[in-house]
């Protein structure tokens, strides 16, 4: 599903972010990235929406170099991941539903089946009394919702949620977890990242974990699994 | 679909001038191509109705002779005729008769001068099609017949008119050249800078998976919508102005006689070609609106990384 091979990156002229970060992800597997703020979980989530290229390294998307793949055949492969951007990045000056109605509309989804599966997905996530709302007129948990809601309404192969419950309080973090997990069980690959310590406790998944511009792979209780010695992951 | 717009492209400043300015050119296109129509239309209307028919001229006796020209006049006239009927590729030869030719002069002289006046006599020709005349060896024949006698095929007041239609009807191609090509320009700038003004929700939809064409549709929608408003609203007010002027052409052309610029003008009758372009130059103005919107934002997102 995603492969990551000797992976360097840095921004233009800035310190370097990604070093030598190898792993893959297996084809329905659901990992927590963690990482203090700054350690790169943004950056390698980039990376796999075809938001940035890697400085060396290859970056391999479903099965495909991402350094090898045209222009023209982007738009195809952004439609099979799902992404919950840290800032949203909702469209302002469209409704809820209309913002989380998107990915369908791009895809040709009849409108019918647009009114029909939209309001479904934002009554799941809390929102049905906002359908018509616009995103700054509601709270930034309310907004990260939509995000999320925008973000999964497609049945994505592959869901990227950069973390998709830093504003909302525990108990709806939770119902989000479920939701993603349920996506999972439909064959959908997952990746959080998250500073939430307590949820990646509460959900048995493993962790990958960006420390020092390094990745380790480890299992939710701390247990190192394929990193180099003492390298073990400790929560950011 | 036609009214989903998900960069909200509609409260765009940058776009709000299209259609008063689509309406300015689609205004003077149909004028242009109106008046350029009109142009072909004499000349065709003259080609027909003189290419295949000669006048011959057949000048009054006067002076010394006047006592006895009535009758030189008439002895004149037949033997013109006469040579005229026996010429190869000469259809026919009518001549006009005295109140025909004085009909014809009475504008231009006024009906005391033509009532007093020698007149010529005109001989109508009609040549048969198909076959040769040579111009030349009958001019120098019907000298002979009746001395002063002249022969007009029309030919250069024909080629002349014919050339001033032509230019007219050329710069009305040219003023619709120009015209669309300044539609061409104000829609690339408005689409560029519609592109600047949404980069951002035009990066969100790129990183969702959106098509260029799936943005490129958001404009030329747009686009096409406010340029066909407004070329309508210029081919509504061109249709009005030649209207009223052909009214007021009809108004004048009332007082005067016949051979009026006036009646010229209120005689013009609106064609189907003159339909056809005040229907096709509003469409195609938004047409070209659209394309030219696709195809510039289709272009400035190719250039993106
Ligand atoms: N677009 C960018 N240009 C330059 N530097 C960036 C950019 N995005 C992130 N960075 C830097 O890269 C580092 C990692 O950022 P990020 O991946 O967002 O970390 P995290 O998501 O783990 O907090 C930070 O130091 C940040 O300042
Ligand atoms: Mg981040």
């Amino acid at each position: 599903m995603v492969r990551f091979e000797n992976v360097f990156m840095r921004y233009d002229g800035g310190p370097v972010i990604l070093r030598d970060v190898s792993f893959e992800l297996e084809p329905g597997s659901f990992h927590f990235l963690t990482g203090g703020s700054g350690a790169g979980k943004s950056t390698l989530l980039r990376l796999m929406y075809l938001g940035a290229r890697p400085v060396s390294g290859r970056v391999h998307l479903f099965d495909r170099d991402i350094s090898k793949i045209r222009r023209s055949e982007r738009p195809a492969m952004r439609r099979r991941v799902g992404v919950v951007f840290q800032d949203f990045r909702l469209i302002p000056h469209l409704s809820a539903l209309d913002n989380v109605a998107l990915p369908l509309r791009i895809a040709g989804t009849r409108e019918a089946l647009i009114r029909e599966h939209v309001p479904e997905l934002l009554a799941w996530v809390g929102l049905s009394g906002h359908l018509d709302a616009l995103p700054a007129t509601l709270s930034g948990g309310q907004q990260q919702r939509i995000a999320i809601a925008r973000a999964v309404i497609g049945r994505p192969s592959l869901l990227l949620a950069d973390e998709p419950t830093g504003n909302v309080d525990d108990r709806i973090a939770i119902r989000l977890l479920y939701l993603f997990e349920e996506l999972n069980k439909m064959g959908t690959t997952v990746l959080i990242a998250t500073h939430n310590e307590s949820l990646v406790r509460r959900f048995d998944h493993p962790r990958l974990h960006l420390e020092g511009a390094r990745l380790t792979r480890a299992t939710v209780r701390g247990a190192t699994v394929s990193a180099p010695a003492g390298a073990a992951a400790r929560p950011g | 679909m036609w009214g989903r717009n998900d960069l909200a492209l509609g409260r765009d400043p940058s776009t709000r001038f299209l259609p008063g300015l689509l309406a300015v050119l689609v205004y003077l296109a149909v004028l242009a191509a109106i008046g350029g129509l009109t142009a072909l239309g004499f000349v065709e209307d003259w080609d027909r109705r003189l290419s295949g028919t000669m006048t011959v001229q057949i000048p009054p006796v006067v002076g010394a002779q006047a006592e006895a020209s009535r009758e030189t006049a008439g002895e004149r006239r037949d033997a013109v005729l006469r040579l005229l009927r026996v010429t190869p590729g000469i259809a026919d030869a009518r001549p006009l008769s005295g109140a025909d030719a004085a009909a014809l002069l009475e504008p231009w002289l006024g009906p005391e001068l033509v009532g007093t006046l020698p007149m010529p006599i005109l001989v109508d020709v009609r040549l048969s099609p198909g076959q040769p005349l040579d111009r030349d060896a009958l001019a120098e024949r019907l000298e002979n017949a009746a001395p002063g006698t002249t022969l007009d095929d029309h030919a250069r007041w024909l080629a002349e008119a014919q050339a001033i239609g032509r230019s007219i009807a050329a710069t009305g191609l040219v003023v619709i050249v120009l015209v669309s090509l300044a539609a061409v320009l104000a829609v690339v700038f408005a689409v560029r800078t519609g592109l600047g003004v949404h980069r951002d929700e035009i990066e969100i939809l790129h990183l969702i998976g959106a098509p260029d064409r799936f943005i490129a549709a958001q404009f030329q929608r747009h686009t096409g919508r406010l340029a066909l408003v407004g070329a309508v609203i210029g081919a509504v007010l061109a249709a009005a102005t030649l209207a009223a002027l052909q009214w007021t052409a009809a108004r004048a052309a009332s007082g005067t006689g016949p051979a009026g610029l006036a009646s010229l003008l209120s005689s013009i009758e609106f064609g189907l070609r003159d339909w056809i372009a005040l229907v096709a130059l509003p469409v195609g103005a938004a047409l070209i609106a659209t394309v030219t919107a696709r195809a510039s934002v289709l272009v400035a997102l190719a250039r993106l990384p």
